[in-house]
Parts: structure tokens; sequence; C-alpha cells
């Protein structure tokens, strides 16, 4: 065969393999149109739908379909763990994910967007430690960057206080996605079902500073607005109204400095942000950068010196995330804000 | 950018339309490839692409001068300096710098290394294994210097760029520049390797992590010793999954673009003993290791113990290219003591065991041998190892029978019915090939679907991308 019949031969072959490519990831796009579209929030910070996709009918059953699978499932398993008293919510993780639209709904709105200060909350002293006694329990919320330290803290609360822990935290969440992990709700179904935590440990920040959506068909609130803001402090105020109700302290940790310089003033504002509503409400707040070293508020340096001039590594090379003994550093600071009482100090 | 991105994905079907009609020409398909995986590379960081550019540039000279003064003590002598000079620089630097600080401080003394701050380039672990590769086979005379573009490609290609599998020059440059046209190899099983890559990682490695193994490697001292059990067979399976359904998707996707790349697993807990499990795991990196290591360190040319020594540095050396940390040079040692155990014991008792269940006690065995030693691979830290290894201490029947007995016993069955497993796999991968290609995609993609919607959510990490 003569070599221009083969790369014709070739190419025909190519094609049908191009079709069968294009066949196969329209099928995959059709039935998982939802998370996509969560996905292309979350990193885009837009909304990425085809206009005039989604009101084709044929379209959407794609995603209808897909969401009476989960409805199923979900159903499944909840009968499935159902108990003869079974007033408890849903497990947080199987709730955690459900439609944007309903979170904005769910997130009650305890001030117009862009009021004057709300009203303060009831004053009280404010924290300087945080007081746990052994039967307690301590949450942890979070996104990668809590996953990295928690399980320090976890740790060293079990192995010296015998006090236990939930781990929540989970890479790639914050506050201002709530369609793809909806953190007050998860605080309030974990606080509910878990009557013995008295402290919350709330690190995340990096996967927020971007345009938000608010609900389906709005346009995106641009990040650094007073709208976005107003919203955003609506999310902290609601962590920290959930806490209140249930008696429970907390100790927010703002970001530390990043490596990229729009990501490290980013941060630097909801430092502001984070600091300012855990001194409304009297609790504990600490940035890391205190603890990295940065003195000030665009500085970043993936080694901590220390006085004598020794460098240990702190942060990996992603410019975000810490390296175990930048997460022990963060982990041993908080630790430092909590005093157990009454307990007989064991090393198990 | 991930291979499983949905942004990957859509890119590839625009590449492969256009590499496919760039065919009448191997030179711009060429360009094209290299085009797409600096793109691929800098998509990282701009930082790793420039990198990476010097270093096929250094590469290029070395290829010449090795030409030239083939196994020459000097050649060599600048092949290692360039080798071992860019692993100390990228990736060693801090390890060596703080044990450095810290046994001068043993000894009283205040002193401590220069730490330049630098990355670590995605995929350099990978593409300098590939330039030994390349350089020693023109030392050897086996192979002549590529051409300047040929040479990046073979370098940069974006398949194994990231985590392997390992190339080796001799089998990868003649795709490069082959004879005929390429063409689109093995479609189906191309994206059967695909679909298979999915439920691996998605479902079967992230599910194994979120469920089995992550809570309790982070938190050792919160669980019981027949959780950590659980968690101990969970990672091994894990690591299996995550890893080798990354080859499979790799080598999915070099296929659809005409190439082959080399095998990397074959059911490694399939194996009676270590030796077999190397054969088996990583394959194209034990055998980089036998042939650029082990061998060159002399092998076992020079008397039974030498030999052994030199399997135990070699298995060492690699424990610490997985990474700078005492756990993996743990790893390493405990691999090298038991292939010198196993080698002691073949020559002792050797031929074949026949006695009925001595192929299932072996393969036991040796995944238990090859779990324990996977702790040390997990674990954060070296305090983390040690809780893990004390909650063991106290397992139990009772223990068992009040815990998790059913998921433990899950996976020794799965050991035991590994080879009948395995048979049923072929058998059923086999049959998928079997649906004609025009209808193929619709059961695909229904099934992809369906896999990824029993999965966790989120984009799967690859373990093995971080070495």
């Amino acid at each position: 065969m003569p070599a221009s019949d083969n790369v014709g031969s070739q190419f025909i072959k190519a094609l049908q393999v191009t079709l069968g490519l294009l066949v196969t990831a329209l099928i995959l796009v059709w039935l998982n149109q939802t998370s996509i579209r969560l996905y292309c929030q979350q990193k885009y910070h837009a909304d990425c739908s085809v206009p005039g996709l989604g009101d084709n009918a044929s379209w959407g059953f794609g995603a209808r379909l897909t969401a009476a699978m989960d409805d199923a499932r979900n159903a499944f398993f909840a009968r499935l763990e159902e108990t003869p008293a079974s007033d408890q919510p849903a497990s947080p993780v199987a709730a955690a994910e459900p439609e944007p639209e309903t979170i904005v709904q769910a997130a009650p709105v305890q001030a117009p967007v862009a009021a004057p200060e709300p009203p303060a909350p009831v004053k009280i002293t404010p924290l300087t430690i945080a007081n746990l006694n052994p039967s307690d329990e301590v949450f942890f919320v979070g996104d990668s960057l809590m996953q990295g330290v928690a399980p320090h803290l976890a740790n060293t609360l079990l192995k010296r206080y015998k006090i236990n822990s939930i781990n929540l935290s989970k890479q790639s969440t914050g506050l201002a996605y709530p369609g793809f992990f909806n953190w007050p709700l998860t605080v309030e179904q974990t606080l509910l079902a878990n009557h013995n935590i008295r402290l919350i440990v709330v690190f995340l920040g990096p996967n927020d500073p971007w345009d938000m959506p608010v609900a389906k068909g709005k346009p995106f609130l641009r990040f650094h607005s007073a709208d976005w803001e107003a919203s955003y402090r609506q999310r902290v105020e609601r962590i920290y109204d959930l806490a209140r109700a249930h008696n429970v302290q907390v100790i927010w940790v703002g970001p530390p400095n990043m490596r990229k310089d729009k990501l490290s003033t980013a941060m630097a504002y909801l430092r502001e942000l984070y600091k300012s509503e855990a001194e409304r409400y009297g609790q504990l707040y600490l940035s890391a950068n205190d603890v990295l070293g940065y003195h000030d508020e665009t500085s970043f340096s993936p080694y901590l010196e220390s006085a004598d001039g020794k460098k240990v590594k702190t942060r990996v090379d992603d410019g975000i995330h810490f390296t175990t003994t930048g997460q022990k550093l963060i982990a041993e600071r908080v630790m430092s804000l909590i005093n157990i009482q009454n307990h007989d100090l064991t090393e198990r | 950018m991930s291979y499983f991105s949905i942004e990957f994905g859509l890119c590839f079907i625009l590449f492969f339309l256009l590499y496919w009609c760039l065919n009448f020409s191997l030179r711009v398909q060429n360009v094209l490839l290299l085009v797409a995986s600096y793109a691929i590379l800098a998509s990282f960081n701009l930082t790793f692409l420039y990198v990476l550019l010097g270093y096929s540039a250094a590469v290029f000279a070395l290829g010449h001068l090795s030409a030239r003064y083939p196994g020459r003590r000097f050649t060599y002598g600048a092949i290692l300096a360039l080798v071992l000079g860019c692993f100390y620089f990228f990736k060693y630097q801090d390890f060596f710098a703080t044990g450095f600080q810290q046994g001068l401080q043993t000894l009283g003394i205040d002193g401590s290394l220069p730490i330049w701050e630098v990355l670590l380039p995605v995929g350099m672990s990978f593409y300098i294994f590939h330039s030994v590769s390349y350089l020693m086979s023109i030392n050897r005379g086996t192979l002549k210097p590529a051409a300047p573009l040929d040479l990046a490609l073979y370098l940069a290609f974006f398949p194994s760029l990231i985590a392997g599998p390992v190339n080796r020059a001799e089998h990868l440059l003649p795709q490069i520049n082959p004879s005929a046209p390429r063409q689109v190899l093995e479609p189906q099983r191309a994206l059967g390797l695909v679909a298979l890559a999915v439920v691996k990682l998605f479902l079967f490695s992230t599910w194994l992590a979120n469920n089995w193994v992550d809570p309790v490697f982070d938190t050792p001292s919160g669980f019981s010793p027949e959780q950590i059990l659980l968690s101990i067979y969970g990672y091994s399976l894990q690591i299996y999954f995550n890893f080798s359904g990354y080859t499979n998707l790799v080598t999915g996707i070099a296929l659809l673009l005409g190439f082959r790349l080399p095998r990397n697993f074959d059911y490694p807990y399939l194996a009676r003993n270590l030796k077999e499990f190397w054969d088996r795991w990583h394959i194209s990196l034990s055998t980089f290791i036998r042939d650029y290591l082990y061998i060159p360190l002399g092998g076992n040319r020079k008397g039974y113990w030498r030999g052994n020594l030199n399997l135990f540095l070699a298995m060492v050396i690699s424990g610490l290219w997985h990474g700078a940390s005492v756990n993996f040079l743990i790893w390493g040692a405990l691999h090298g003591a038991g292939l010198i155990v196993y080698r002691l014991y073949a020559r002792t008792f050797p031929g074949p065991r026949t006695w009925p269940g001595a192929d299932l006690l072996a393969r036991l065995l040796t995944f238990h041998y090859v779990a324990f030693a996977w702790i040390f691979f997990r674990s954060a830290t070296l305090e983390d190892t040690q809780d893990m290894l004390v909650g063991l201490t106290h397992l139990s029947f009772e223990g068992l029978a009040q815990g998790p007995w059913a998921g433990v016993l899950a996976c020794l069955t799965l050991i035991a019915v590994y080879p009948w497993l395995v048979q049923s796999l072929r058998q059923a991968f086999a049959a998928s090939r079997r649906i004609p290609w025009l209808v193929y995609p619709i059961p695909l993609g229904l099934f992809i679907s369906l896999v990824i919607f029993a999965s966790p959510s989120g984009v799967p990490g690859f373990i093995y991308a971080s070495f």
C-alpha cells in the first residue's frame, strides 16, 4: 500500500476514534452537568452554563436523571442507617453537597446585604484561652490547610489529654461556594449530633477570595465588593452564632501570606475580616503569619529562620501548604490557646 | 493540569484531532507533541519549563560528549555530576542540610549548609531517569545521539512526564522517529484502559483513602489496633489502585497517540516472594534500578555477600528517591533486607514448594511483609509510624470480632482469590473489546458515569506525582 493511502486510512481511523471520544465525552458531560457546573464555579468563579442549553428539556433530563439517582442513593442509605429513635440529621458529608440555590435559601439572612454594621452580638468577656474538660470534644473545620494541621492537634489532644476530636476538614472547601461544600450547614449538623463539642478550630481561606455565586441566575458578587463582604461575613457569623447557641468556643486561624502576590493580598483582606469577626464575638483569633515568622502582610518565605540563624522549611513548593514542620508549629500555637482543666496528664 | 481534570479531557480531544490531521508529517506532529508537553509543564509553573529546557540542553551536550568519549571516566563523571547535582539542588538539599546541621549540633559544633530556596520541578525525577537511560546507551554504544527535537520530546513526552513509567531511550526514541507513519494503536483497549483508570482512581483508591486509610494514618493513636490493621491493608490496596490506575491512564493516552509505554504493573499481589513482587511492582523503576544502580555497583559479580550489600544499597537509594525522609529510607531498607532474606532462603531451600496451600501461604506472607513496609511509606512522621506499630502489638481476635472483622476478612479473601479474580478480569476486559466500535462509546460513557456517580466527589490525586 502506498504511504499516502496509509496516511489516509490512518486519518479515517483517527476520525472514528475522535467521534468515539466525543460521544463518550458528551454522555459524561450530559450526566454530570451539575457537578461540572459546580466545579467550574469553584475553579473559574463564573457561571459556566452554555446559553440556551439550560432550557433544553432533553439536556436537562441528564441532570435530572443523575439527581434522581442521587436521591435514590441517599434515601437508600438513610433507610439503611435508620435507628428506632431517628431524629438525627443526615450525615454532614452526605448533606453537605446539595444544590446551590437551596443552600442560599437555607442560610438565614440575618442582615440585609451591605447594611451598615449589623447589631453586635450580646457582648461577652473576650476569651483569652479556650477551656476544655477531659470529656469535651474538639471539632476541626477547614480546607487542605486544616487537613495538614488537624491530625497534629488531634494527636496531641488525644495522647496528652485523652480528648477526642472530630475532623471534617476537606480540601478545596471554604465559605464562598456552598454549592460545593456548605460549612455553616455542616457545622450545624455536627454540633447537633455531637453534644460534647466545646471547641471549634477553623482554618480556611485560600479557596475563597474570588467572585462568588449567591443564587442561581444572579450575577456573581465581585470579590472585595461591599456585597461580597457582607455575604461572606454572614457565613462567618453563622458559624459563630451556631457555636454560641451550642455553648462552643471558637479558635479561628487566619491564613498566612502566600507565595503568589495576588493570593497573598487576598489573604491579608480575609485575615482582617476573620479577626474583626472573632473580636466581635469575643472569641480567639490566631494569625498563621505570627507562627511562620512573617512580620508584615506581604513577606513570604518557605523557611522560618530562628534567632540563631537556623532555617527550617515550613512551606511546601506550591507556596500555599505547609511542611510537616510548619503544620506542627501551627498546631503547637493553637494548643497554647487551649487550657485543659482537671486532667491527669498522661502520655498514651 | 491533572490528567483527570475536565480541562485536560476537553483539550485532549481537540489536540487528538489536530495531531492526527498532521499525520502527513512526522516532524510537525512531533513539534505539536513537544509544544503540548511543554504547555502542560508550564501550566504547573513556568519555571519548571525553563528547568527542563536547561536540562535538555545539558543532556544534549553530554550525549555528544558520550558519543565522542564513550565509557571514559570524565564522561561518566560529568553525567553523575549533572544527575546528582540536580537531585541535590532541587530535591534533597533540605534533607541533607537539616541532617548535616543536626549532626554538627550533636557534636557541639555550630554550623549549617547553605539552602537555596527552589521548587522541585514537576516530573524532574522521571526525566532525569530518562536522560540516564539515554546517556548510558550512548556510552555503551547501543545508541547514537538523537536530534535536538527528538531528544527534547523524549525527555518531555507528556504521558510519562509527571509520574512515569520510566522509559528507556532505546524503546521510546525509535517511536519518536518511526520508519512508517504513526497510527492510533488499539483504540478500544486504550479507552478501556482509561475507564479502568477511572474505576481504580475515582472509586477504589479514593474510597479506601477516605474510609479506611487517611483517618487512621492521620491520628493513629485514636484508633483500635484492628482499625490500624485494616488501614494498612487498605493502604496496600490504595497505593496499588492509585499508581497502577495512573499507569493505565497514561498508557491509554499514549496508545491513542501511537506510542507504547513500558509495562509497569503485573498484578503485584500475586507475588509469592519479595523478588517476584519487585518483578511485578513499578517494573519500569525496578528494572531501571537493577540496570543503572545495582549492576554498576557490581551486581552479584563480586561475590555473594557483596551482591547482597549492593542489593541492599540499591533498595535504600530507591527508598530515598521516593522522598527525602527517614521513613522512605527505612522502607527501602526493609525491602532490601527482605530481598536478602529471601535470597538466603532460596539458596538454603531451593526448588518450588508443591504442598497444598503453599502458594496461598506464600502470597499472604509476601503481602503482609509488603504491607508492613507500606506503614513507613505512608506515615507522615516517624512518630506516627511508632504509634501505628505500637497499636499493632495490641491486636486481638476479640477486638477483631467486635471491630472491623468484615473489612479485614474481605482483604484477606481478596488476596486468597486474587489469581482467579485476575483471570476473570482479563476475560471481562477481552469481552468488552468485542463490542463493535460503532456502539462502544455508549456503554463506555455510561459505565464511566456510573463509576463517577458511585465515587466520592473530587478529582483524585496521583500519589506518585510527588516523587
